[in-house]
């Protein structure tokens, strides 16, 4: 067991939800892995639901492939490791942390972050993902990525008491990662990267189906049956833009209004990942060249990040009436989107 | 309005917004991101502040994080914008 060990990460290019995060700070830079990332996380879909940690409904928007992202990869090990076999391997999950990154593996699952946060005991439960890629034996400490440490995605430490803490609060009703999956469990994700062998090629025809899909706000729940489906107001491809557009009126116009800017936020990182495939298109010839339409597109990028840093802006000002522009900025981009889409999708 | 002033006053809604950084020992043209853990909230939150404190306007675009390197690139612009 060494004093320390870190295992490599890089800043993720999306970072809206842990599960992206986490995905993208592993593989983000593997040259195999971006055949697969950019073949997929092309259709965008949202859905009501309750939040876990509120009860409060909102509207859930993420790509496809969403949370099962990581067991779908080709490029990642994803392995599930109940409590009863921690405690049965290692007697304890700061000595199983560390011994997984020791073999090379990433551990990812919920935690009790309030235990986290706060060094006094406190009478509620936060559970929350944590991506723990690191360890330092004389510091006491896991290297993590979370949001929950700072107000946007980040690799800090956190100490080898509160991981434990965090862990032993949460029951297994309580692990939101695995009861609405694998209903009783509780343990962890051990993940190690499968990056020596090429495993997928660049799927140019699932790209351009795909394309179209979003372009038609096709219901793409038909054409990836192998994941769970089990929403059925579910929204897709550019329709999106319409539901995130009203949510935003909805929560700003309410009595007590809300901010949150999740969905706009995985609206702008669709973005900013639909830009770097294009690069990657270009640059691996698989359509021409075009600085025009880079330019172009770096735009739908602008816009959407100015819709989502208007309602940061208005969450500190109060400026409800403000939220007006967001609508145009929002439908400015998706009228470039679309127009620059039909067009990618007639070079492949 | 001179641009030492500009600074001065900047500094002081960033001490304000970021209790975590001392304003007299903030580097101007070092990478704020890097430095000073200036994120897209801090951001926006000393663009409101500025807004008020120097009686300009930021568009919508000017809100993003990644058009500036530094406090100087914001002193610069709200420079730009007072001319």
């Amino acid at each position: 067991m060494a004093n320390k060990a870190v295992l490599p990460v890089k800043y993720p290019a999306i970072t809206s939800w842990q599960w992206h995060a986490t995905l993208f700070s592993i593989l983000g830079d593997d040259e195999n892995a971006k055949r697969w990332i950019y073949s997929n996380y092309i259709q965008l879909r949202c859905y009501n639901i309750d939040e876990y940690t509120t009860g409060e409904e909102i509207l859930l928007c993420d790509m496809m492939p969403g949370s099962s992202a990581m067991k779908e990869c080709p490029y990642l090990i994803f392995s599930l490791i109940t409590k009863p076999q921690i405690e049965a391997y290692c007697g304890d999950v700061v000595d199983f942390i560390v011994k997984t990154i020791d073999l090379g593996g990433y551990v990812y699952g919920a935690f009790d972050e309030a235990r986290m946060l706060c060094d006094v005991k406190v009478d509620y439960k936060f559970s929350h993902e944590l991506f723990i890629y690191g360890y330092n034996m004389d510091e006491e400490v896991f290297y993590v990525g979370d949001f929950t440490f700072k107000d946007k995605y980040s690799y800090t430490t956190v100490s080898f008491d509160k991981v434990k803490k965090g862990f032993e609060a949460l029951t297994a009703t309580e692990d939101h990662v695995f009861n609405t999956d694998y209903k009783g469990t509780r343990g962890l994700y051990v993940i190690q990267k499968n990056t020596e062998n090429r495993y997928y090629e660049l799927d140019k025809d699932l790209i351009k189906r795909t394309i179209n899909e979003y372009l038609e706000g096709f219901d793409t729940k038909d054409h990836f049956r192998m994941m769970r489906n089990r929403f059925d107001d579910t929204v897709f491809g550019v329709n999106v833009y319409d539901a995130i557009l009203e949510r935003i009126d909805k929560q700003l116009h309410e009595e007590e209004p809300d901010f949150d800017i999740r969905a706009l936020h995985i609206a702008y990182d669709h973005k900013v990942l639909m830009l770097d495939r294009l690069k990657y298109l270009m640059a691996n010839e698989v359509i021409p060249f075009d600085q025009a339409m880079l330019d172009e597109y770096a735009g739908v990028v602008e816009d959407m990040l100015a819709a989502r840093n208007l309602l940061v802006r208005i969450s500190v000002t109060g400026e409800i009436e403000a939220g007006t522009r967001i609508a145009e900025h929002v439908n400015t981009a998706r009228a470039k989107d679309v127009a620059i889409l039909k067009k990618v999708a007639d070079l492949l | 309005m001179e641009k030492s002033e500009i600074k001065e006053k900047l500094l002081e809604i960033v001490e304000e917004e970021m209790p975590d950084v001392e304003a007299d020992k903030v580097d101007m043209g070092a990478s704020f991101t890097d430095e000073y853990g200036v994120d897209s909230v801090s951001l926006i939150k000393v663009i409101v502040d500025a807004e008020k404190t120097f009686d300009v306007k930021f568009d919508d675009k000017e809100l993003a994080l990644n058009k500036y390197h530094s406090f100087e690139d914001v002193a610069d612009i709200i420079e730009e914008k007072l001319k």
